[in-house]
């Protein structure tokens, strides 16, 4: 007799004494022993209770029911149908701090001039997507005031043609006046501020050129933005291998400054940051312990009613229980780089990512805006073997996590030098695995933890959240 | 980072646990220490090429991140 239904090809893996089966549609479960051996064994009849469950969870397939898995495949992965969305101009290299682990250091800074500002708002209006980023990084982005009016002024009346915009400053809010805070106020630009954790661990890296410590300036500007301008602030911190012991006091500083959400996030293998390796760098391993004595306390001050979330495991419960898209362009497969994102540097020149930028040099560059059109840009080879090198299946085919989980080939190639990346000696892919595998621990496990990780994405009536 | 002779933090081998520390994140001193003070833990310390080969005696996970804690926090002292 020939079924009426079909199982969808599915990967597993074990996870706390169970197993976690998903599928390339994002339909998952966690499955006791033998549930899942009769799953596996494809001896699941239709109206037994396993099969309504995973019938239900998009794991079997059948006429009524493959269009609604479908419509989950493309919100999960809807970067895949939209334009680039996320824009970062680079509007100088210069910076008034001298932090131990810049990975954005460049030996001759510059600043963006207006002609490529213009072009740079140019390429930005003609994108072909209903929500659009501005993100000014640096160098220090304050220190080139004229550009950045010009730019947030320029990109605010784009709105005008239907489009969400949202414009975002990275900033180490060491150079801001009154003026600049108003500015920031009156065209709602989002400020992101670098703070590493308490002034022992935020001024053992961050310094002026000096060796002076950054954090009360950064803390005193904070308040203003505050308390003078209504401003809110929000944070991140780099964990250097000081950090790692420091997880209770990191978050606590967060916490204590209103904070409701942190990213814990490694320093990356780049730039300044190599030279000092010896004393700033740690083992993934490190770092994964580190996350999960971070994530442990958050979720203890969530059971006190503090309420913080962690940015990462907010992404990966996006992606599993509400199965659509964060637009986190590192957890995309393939990668964000030139599709999800673009990087505009002062010299009008284009590379497909931060990371890449941060390399620099030839390989990831893409062009230059002044003398060649954005769709040229995209279309460059290297952008499409980068791109080629950033599906998770052809790295880690059998991977459980292959629905939400991604590769940064930039990363892998400085750490590896090779495009071939040996993916589970990987850095970066061994810390986003892990992450994955804790945060299905804590599912798997149910409980209270469970609760609260599945409060952080849980959709209020009228919530329109932007971090 | 590490470009050659790139293997797995942890392995087993039958039913010893090993962890590989590159030379370029831990000192000497700090292999010195490990064996000095988790006598309990760990088994031998051991040197191939830019790692040191480190054997655990641990049995489940949880003493395997106690390890990794006292790691990290030793690595900070030096």
């Amino acid at each position: 007799m020939t079924k009426d239904f079909a199982v969808i090809p599915f990967n597993s893996g074990a996870i706390a004494d169970k197993y976690l089966i998903s599928n390339m549609l994002g339909g998952w479960d966690i499955l006791g022993e033998n549930d899942f051996k009769l799953f596996s064994s494809l001896k699941c009849n239709r109206g037994t209770p396993l099969f309504n469950r995973l019938y239900e969870r998009g794991l079997i397939a059948d006429e009524r029911n493959f269009n609604r898995l479908l419509e989950d495949h493309r919100n999960l992965n809807s970067n895949l149908f939209y334009d680039a969305s996320l824009h970062i101009a680079v509007i100088t290299t210069h910076c008034n701090l001298r932090c131990r682990y810049c990975q954005a250091h460049a030996a001759r800074p510059e600043h963006m001039s207006l002609k490529v500002a213009r072009r740079t708002v140019q390429c930005i209006a003609e994108r072909k997507t209903p929500y659009i980023t501005l993100e000014f990084q640096g160098g220090e982005s304050t220190l080139n005031w004229n550009v950045l009016v010009f730019l947030t002024k320029s990109i605010r009346k784009l709105e005008r043609n239907n489009r969400k915009i949202d414009i975002t400053l990275i900033s180490n809010l060491t150079a801001l006046n009154a003026k600049k805070m108003q500015f920031f106020k009156d065209y709602s630009v989002n400020i992101c501020a670098s703070l590493d954790g308490p002034k022992h661990i935020h001024d053992q890296n961050r310094i002026f050129g000096n060796g002076k410590g950054t954090y009360d300036v950064v803390i005193r500007n904070i308040k203003k933005l505050r308390k003078q301008f209504k401003k809110s602030v929000n944070f991140l911190p780099t964990i250097t291998k000081s950090s790692l012991c420091a997880f209770k006091e990191i978050i606590d500083e967060y916490v204590r400054w209103g904070a409701t959400s942190i990213a814990l996030r490694p320093v990356n293998h780049l730039g300044n940051a190599c030279s000092n390796w010896r004393n700033l760098g740690y083992s993934a391993e490190e770092f994964m312990t580190f996350y999960k004595n971070a994530l442990d306390y958050i979720l203890e001050l969530n059971k006190k009613g503090i309420f913080i979330r962690e940015r990462m495991a907010k992404v990966i419960l996006q992606k599993v229980f509400n199965k659509e898209d964060p637009y986190y362009v590192d957890m995309m497969s393939p990668c964000g780089a030139g599709r999800g994102q673009i990087v505009y540097m002062p010299d009008g020149s284009c590379y497909p990512c931060d990371e890449a930028r941060m390399v620099g040099g030839k390989m990831f560059r893409l062009g230059n805006i002044l003398n060649e059109t954005y769709e040229t840009l995209v279309k460059k080879e290297n952008l499409l073997h980068l791109l080629e090198t950033s599906a998770i299946n052809l790295w880690d085919y059998a991977s459980v996590l292959s629905p939400w989980i991604g590769v940064c080939p930039v990363l892998n190639y400085t750490e590896q030098k090779n495009f071939v990346p040996k993916i589970h000696c990987s850095f970066i892919y061994k810390i986003h695995e892990f992450r994955f595998k804790y945060i299905f621990e804590k599912i798997a496990k149910g409980g209270q933890d469970l609760e609260i990780l599945k409060s952080w994405v849980a959709k209020k009536e009228g919530e329109n959240e932007k971090e | 980072m590490f470009q050659k002779n790139m293997h797995p933090f942890l392995q087993k081998r039958g039913n010893s646990f090993f962890v590989r520390l590159h030379r370029k994140l831990y000192k000497k001193e700090l292999l010195v220490r490990i064996k000095e003070e988790k006598p309990d833990f760990v088994r031998a310390v051991m040197s191939r090429g830019n790692y040191y080969l480190v054997e655990l005696m641990v049995n489940e996970e949880t003493e395997y991140f106690a390890f990794l804690n006292y790691l990290i926090s030793l690595n900070q002292e030096i």
